[in-house]
């Protein structure tokens, strides 16, 4: 055989436009650039308390945040509102993921279904779900049920329709290989179904975590004297702004932190699909 | 192959589900035994709702809203592409802003609108200051993804043609980002809806969510699921404005999209 | 294997009106025969493969392949090269080439011994942990062959396996792939629009023509395989050439897309 078989790959040709070269130098840049935005916002803020150009019993001040923030972590109100709302969230979103994974897979396989039943989840996707809040709480009672409940019922609208999406990612050229190759009912959904549909199931775990966190503390905002939620507004009706910022400063790291590690969790493990990465990459970003 | 049409199954499935909603409710009510002061029947929500729609404060309430939602989107929506724009136009400001648009973006604003309460008030003003922060940070991100991804052969093209600086902005960007944009600009119209309505919810004095609150506060159940049902139109109508502007693109790989 | 093709017809329903895609195929292939199906795009090809390998069953006759009447895919009695690749871009190389062998049941070791074999047969052996991702379409489309070939099937079914692949790229892959099948003794189906891909492969051509889709004419290319590239530029090639371009010219009825097709097909 006279052939060049082993020629070099190709380059891949970028679908998407690339982003801006990210070369080490801005990189550091950035990171400096970053921390001097956060810190020049710090500083406008004490200066403004400071000089009484806002009122601090109003927005506190970064300081004061800063030493109710570390009082915080020793008061054992705050940790056990921690711990139980957290075990809420846990709860909220195994409920809500278990059913969102089930109805989105019914969907997802079922042209008719989707059909018939896209149009109003995506319409209540997009509505404020909160307006249900009083629902819930007519039926289940003001505490932790009505947290869980809620929580699930946030997590499990968006769990169906990123599963369903997800199954929609499955490509016939795929299905037709394993039908050609004789895959089993078992071997098609391991071998091409799930790989396939695994961005769509990453994004909608995240959407499951995200939503599970969101219901459950707006419920216990709204309605609930224990948990986070619940002692963010007793500390704000009670006018204490230190602490109520410094209590959502905690729950925002948490946010931010799990989201970020998330992002990179879902890139490393569908790296394969490395055409898609305008899309696939912001999906989690953004929601 | 290209037209999908939708199967004949799809209207009676949707009467179906709403029947199923319907019958739990009504079962629920009889033989489930659950207290009509917790689950109305259903003839009592009927009457609530032709009641508050018979009534001109209601339509005051749902003017005020809407107003509140319209404001703090229009003003997210001004600020968010300004900053989106304004951040991608060197690699420096991209690369800090980016993470810090991703982070108002991962932030579980909802949360925040006691501070909202304490600065601004009960009024107006904090819905709209509220609601315009939340949608801020989707418009922001993804305007500022849309002018930083623009194609490069684009560019080169706008360059080898001779284009000034205003022209590539005007003509060759603009067009590009659009689509990314406009996927921003409707998770930031949902979040301003999200925001407003539980904002009045929380505390206020006016508005379908102040009267939902109070309604489900002093336990008149009917009248509470009637505003439910009042919020739910409001929110399709907004819904259905968002997809006038935005042109819509039924398209079903886009789902996510359109997610908060 | 012997394979007959008595009387097949399919039609389909599409927005109310029935499409005749096929109409009363008769065809029968010896063992170890290359066959190629030639014809405009349309005139169901395709579909004609797509029932020779179990994937859809036709509206009316049947396939008898050996002693059996084909109903279900079975990649050990005919295997797919498809036109797009359609490789697991979630799988490594190998474990690619390995797919149907693994859905069979076939042990880890056996199945790796055997990707890692055919790998080699290809000239790609030291891309085994690469992902298809990272490989050129020529590379991917030796790949998908691999995958044919692993199941060791009495019958490869080739649906237009170069058209998505430059002119130097098909011709090295042709006569590379050409060399393996004459050694494996495969019977091959082929579908082409390619004129000079149909005579350079085939021991016999079958044109067809569209709307419906029946079998114009057939054309004994007695030349043995596998055949040097140089034959493309011999006397008999040119002259199989003209007279199968007539016959595609005619089974087109009109010019002006026999011109479109020759252009494409060069």
């Amino acid at each position: 055989m006279q052939t060049n078989l082993s020629a070099p790959p190709r380059t891949q040709p970028r679908l998407s436009a690339p982003k801006v070269v990210r070369t080490a130098d801005v990189k550091a840049q950035a990171r400096i650039g970053r921390v001097a935005v956060v810190v020049a916002a710090l500083i406008v803020w004490e200066v403004l308390t400071r000089f009484g150009l806002i009122d601090s019993d109003f927005v506190s001040t970064p300081l004061a945040v800063g030493v109710a923030f570390t009082e915080m972590l020793r008061s054992s109100e705050v940790l056990s509102a921690l711990a139980s709302t957290g075990g809420n969230i846990l709860l909220a979103f195994v409920i809500g993921t278990v059913i969102g994974v089930i109805a989105g897979t019914v969907m997802g396989l079922s042209k008719t279904l989707w059909q018939a039943y896209s149009a109003p989840l995506l319409f209540l996707m997009s509505t404020p779900k909160s307006i249900f809040l009083p629902i819930f709480i007519l039926l289940c009672g003001i505490g932790s049920t009505s947290a869980v409940v809620f929580g699930a019922f946030e997590a499990a609208v968006f769990v169906t329709i990123n599963v369903a999406a997800g199954m929609a990612l499955v490509e016939d050229r795929h299905m037709k290989v394993a039908r050609a190759f004789k895959a089993s009912w078992a071997q098609t959904i391991l071998a091409v179904v799930l790989p396939s549909a695994l961005p769509g199931i990453f994004t909608a775990l995240w959407f499951g975590i995200r939503h599970a966190f969101i219901g459950v503390l707006i419920a216990e905002l709204w309605a609930s004297s224990d948990g986070v939620g619940g002692l963010i507004r007793v500390y704000a009706e009670q006018l204490h702004t230190d602490k109520t910022l410094a209590l959502m400063l905690a729950v925002t790291i948490l946010a931010i932190i799990a989201g970020t590690i998330w992002n990179h969790l879902e890139t490393r493990l569908t790296r394969w699909r490395q055409s898609s990465a305008a899309g696939a990459t912001t999906t989690t970003a953004t929601s | 192959m290209k037209e999908h049409k939708n199967s004949p199954l799809v209207w009676p499935l949707r009467a179906l589900g709403l029947g199923a909603l319907l019958g739990v409710w009504a079962f629920g009510n009889g033989p489930g035994g659950i207290s009509p002061l917790v689950l109305p029947t259903i003839p009592r929500v009927v009457e609530a709702l032709g009641e508050a729609l018979s009534q001109f404060s209601t339509y005051e309430a749902a003017a005020i809203t809407f107003g509140e939602i319209l404001a703090a989107f229009i003003l997210a929506a001004v600020f968010g592409l300004a900053a989106g724009f304004w951040a991608a136009r060197t690699p420096l400001r991209m690369q800090v802003f980016q993470s810090i648009f991703v982070w108002g973006y991962l932030a579980p604003l909802i949360l925040f609108y006691p501070i909202f309460i304490l600065s601004f008030g009960t009024g107006v003003g904090s819905k709209i200051g509220y609601g315009a922060v939340s949608a801020f940070f989707p418009i922001a991100y993804n305007s500022l993804r849309a002018f930083a991804t623009v194609q490069p052969t684009m560019l080169k093209v706008a360059k080898a043609f001779g284009a000034s600086s205003f022209q590539t902005d005007f003509l060759i960007k603009l067009p590009s980002a659009l689509p990314l944009i406009s996927s921003g600009v409707r998770i930031g119209a949902g979040a301003s809806m999200i925001t407003v309505i539980f904002a009045e919810m929380l505390a206020s004095t006016a508005g379908l969510g102040y009267q939902l609150a109070l309604n489900s506060q002093t336990f008149a159940a009917p009248q509470a699921f009637a505003m439910i049902i009042l919020l739910m139109a409001l929110v399709g109508v907004l819904q259905g404005l968002v997809n006038l502007l935005l042109t819509p693109r039924r398209d079903r790989g886009k789902i996510t999209n359109i997610a908060h | 294997m012997r394979m007959s093709i008595n009387d097949v017809s399919v039609t389909f329903t599409r927005a109310g009106s029935t499409v005749e895609a096929l109409k009363d195929i008769n065809l029968s292939l010896h063992e170890g025969e290359f066959v190629a199906l030639l014809g405009p795009s349309g005139c169901g090809k395709s579909t004609l493969l797509t029932c020779l390998g179990g994937l859809m069953t036709p509206t009316k006759g049947e396939i008898i392949v050996g002693e059996s009447v084909v109903e279900n895919p079975d990649p050990r009695r005919a295997a797919f090269v498809f036109q797009d690749y359609s490789l697991l871009p979630w799988k490594n190389i190998l474990d690619n080439v390995g797919v149907g062998l693994r859905f069979a049941g076939v042990g880890k070791q056996e199945r790796r011994e055997r990707s890692q074999e055919l790998l080699e047969m290809m000239g790609l052996s030291q891309w085994g942990e690469s992902h298809p991702g990272q490989l050129s379409g020529g590379m991917q489309q030796r790949v998908a062959v691999a995958r044919a070939l692993a199941m060791d099937p009495s019958i490869l079914l080739m649906d237009e396996p170069f058209g998505a692949l430059d002119e130097q790229t098909r011709r090295s892959l042709g006569e590379s792939i050409s060399t393996v099948l004459t050694e494996n003794k495969q019977t091959v189906v082929l579908v082409t629009h390619s004129l000079d891909e149909a005579i350079y492969w085939a021991d016999r051509v079958i044109v067809m023509s569209a709307r419906p889709g029946r079998i114009m004419a057939e054309v004994q290319i007695r030349q043995p395989r596998p055949r040097p590239l140089e034959f493309i530029a011999q006397e008999d090639f040119a002259q199989l050439r003209s007279q199968l371009f007539l016959m595609l010219n005619e089974a087109m009825g009109h010019d002006q897309q026999a011109v479109s097709l020759e252009t494409q097909g060069a």
